[in-house]
């Protein structure tokens, strides 16, 4: 067994990998947060385009009242997530979903002014950097994942030297 | 016989003897010519010639003299008028040739005022672009997203043995130091090529994983001791981590490391372990090492637009107030409907909305029927109707829609008059008891 695991790797590039693994989480934690700022300003900048379309058409015509609810027809989303194997990880991708959708542009009307259209292609934007963020997550737990084993590992060939 | 022959030698003579009627006109011809004409050619010579000794004598002499003065004054007169006109014309052709000339400087500085003009309004716009953007950049909640590291004091004591070199990061350089400035953002590169990892790294990991997993499986009878080791080192990451905590209370201001140094920190220990086998790594170093994640600026809203957002709030809510008790106040369920002022301006609003319904159709349809008709040629009658009510339908569609629009908004018309008192009695405690007061106050001010 021990000669088994020396072929594997020894402890120097053990170490060697270890290290660069805590950088690597150090590295995507600070790119998770980038993301984390990018959702946050499309959605204020979503949200603002939104405002200025309910100043323009009044308070009724775009608030709460108009969105589906639970006693509405069924429809499905038009932009769906799946898991993707890449390259060894899995990954989440956006797949734009065309049968049974419903336009939420008619939700508010039918001629809607300039700034709805805007603040949907806005949050749709959002959308993709939801899936990076997520993206970045699993990178993450993969990463932490690796690290405890290795450290079992090194411990586990350091118990055997 | 006689008298034959003297009667034909009569006829003969008045037929061919022509010497009467000659001898007349002679005598008349000489008359004419000779007699009445008499001296007046012969006169008219005479004076003829009178005149001129006359002319010869007096006046040749006299032109002579004159204009043997005369003509050279006249003639030096007319030479120097000539002069004068050149020197004036060549003076207007030099100020012809300077006007043009500041003509030309003049078009040229217009030109580089012109220019300058605008890329002044260009600078000016881009540095509103630039002061807008900063104040997007602000509405941001966290402007830096580095993660900060403050080092245990392992890392701290290894730190202060690397020598001071140009290449050290001035992060790492303030430990060393010991300057105890708070850190900073740097942007200096670091090749991340080195920490990279490859697709190798991944294979092992994989391999050891599997191998880990084999161990579990076949070792579970040494799971005791095992238990026991795995619990030595929980009780030495115990450890570790009651020193950090000491660490939390005073970490404001110390110095941290950001991820840009410690990849150059990991170059260094990489590229020194090949002279000295005995150097600590890097995660051994950074055990224990506190993480800090930057926090969001709480923004305190001001406190005008906070009392401005009470005030308004009380505004809406009285308004709502007063919407709601419209029904059962005595004073206001007859006003304003009831008055004829508001019958009337409702009755007109309405003739002005059908009014413009009922002109945009005809438009349409005149636009349709003659416009067309103007604009292409001749076209047949039955064709033009069409167009005419082609077009009237269009437009009389979409005004439908926009008639519907505004009936709409009609059914939510706002007050027109404020009864209760202006806004600004709107925080006033009072304000239900004076309530009938002031409306009949309001009513009269009409």
């Amino acid at each position: 067994m021990t000669v088994e695991d020396t072929n594997i790797c020894d402890l120097e590039t053990a170490n060697d990998l270890l290290d660069r693994l805590t950088l690597r989480q150090l590295h995507l934690m600070e790119e998770k947060m980038c993301r984390e700022l990018n959702i946050e300003s499309t959605i204020n900048n979503g949200c603002f385009h939104l405002a200025k379309s309910r100043y323009i058409m009044g308070q009724t015509s775009v608030s709460k009242e108009r969105l589906p609810t639970e006693s509405s027809i069924e429809f499905s989303a038009s932009t769906m997530c799946e898991t993707v194997e890449e390259a060894g990880e899995t990954k989440l991708k956006i797949v734009e979903n065309d049968k049974d959708t419903v336009n939420p542009m008619h939700w508010f009307g039918i001629l809607v002014p300039q700034n709805l259209h805007k603040a949907r292609n806005i949050f749709q934007n959002a959308l993709n950097f939801v899936v990076e963020c997520a993206n970045i997550q699993i990178q993450l737990l993969e990463n932490f994942k690796n690290i405890n084993v290795l450290r079992k590992y090194k411990h586990h060939l350091k118990s055997v030297e | 016989m006689t008298e034959l022959s003297r009667e034909i030698g009569e006829i003969w003579s008045r037929l061919f003897d022509h010497r009467p009627f000659l001898n007349g006109e002679i005598k008349f011809m000489l008359k004419e010519f000779e007699e009445k004409r008499g001296d007046r050619e012969v006169e008219n010579l005479f004076s003829i010639l009178e005149d001129i000794t006359e002319i010869k004598d007096t006046q040749v002499d006299k032109i002579s003299r004159i204009s043997t003065t005369g003509l050279p004054v006249l003639k030096e007169k007319l030479q120097q008028a000539l002069d004068l006109t050149e020197i004036i014309d060549k003076d207007y052709k030099e100020i012809e040739k300077e006007s043009e000339k500041k003509r030309l400087e003049n078009k040229e500085k217009r030109k580089e005022e012109w220019d300058q003009f605008i890329d002044d309004m260009n600078f000016r716009c881009k540095r509103i672009d630039n002061t807008f953007e900063e104040k997007e950049e602000e509405l941001r909640s966290l402007v830096d997203t580095n993660v900060r590291i403050y080092p245990s004091k392992i890392l701290t004591d290894f730190l202060k043995t690397i020598p001071v070199s140009k290449e050290v990061p001035s992060n790492i350089l303030n430990i060393i130091k010991d300057h105890n400035k708070p850190g900073r953002i740097t942007n200096e590169v670091v090749d991340s090529n080195v920490i990279q990892l490859f697709d190798s790294d991944f294979e092992t990991i994989n391999k050891v994983k599997s191998s880990l997993q084999c161990n579990e499986v076949a070792n579970k009878e040494e799971s005791t001791d095992k238990n026991e080791e795995t619990l030595s080192d929980d009780i030495k990451e115990k450890k570790i981590l009651e020193n950090t905590k000491l660490q939390y209370i005073e970490d404001v201001d110390k110095p941290y490391l950001t991820t840009i140094d410690l990849d150059w920190l990991y170059i260094y220990l990489k590229n020194k372990r090949t002279q000295e086998k005995s150097l600590p790594y890097l995660h051994e170093l950074l055990e224990g090492a506190e993480l800090k994640m930057p926090n969001n600026i709480i923004h305190k809203r001001n406190p005008d637009l906070e009392a401005r957002c009470v005030k308004l709030r009380a505004q809406q809510e009285a308004r709502e107030y007063r919407k709601m008790t419209k029904g059962v106040d005595n004073v206001r369920i007859h006003y304003p409907e009831d008055s004829i002022a508001y019958q009337m301006k409702q009755l007109n609003r309405h003739l002005i909305a059908i009014g413009q319904f009922l002109l945009s159709i005809f438009a349409g349809f005149l636009f349709g029927f003659r416009g067309v008709e103007w604009m292409v040629g001749n076209l047949d009658f039955g064709f033009r109707l069409l167009l005419g009510v082609m077009c009237a339908l269009i437009i009389a569609l979409a005004e439908i829609y926009f008639l519907a629009k505004k009936i709409n908004e009609e059914l939510s018309v706002p007050e027109t008059v404020q009864l209760g008192g202006p806004v600004k009695f709107v925080n006033d405690t009072t304000y239900v008891k004076d309530n009938t007061k002031k409306a009949i106050e309001k009513e009269h001010q009409d």
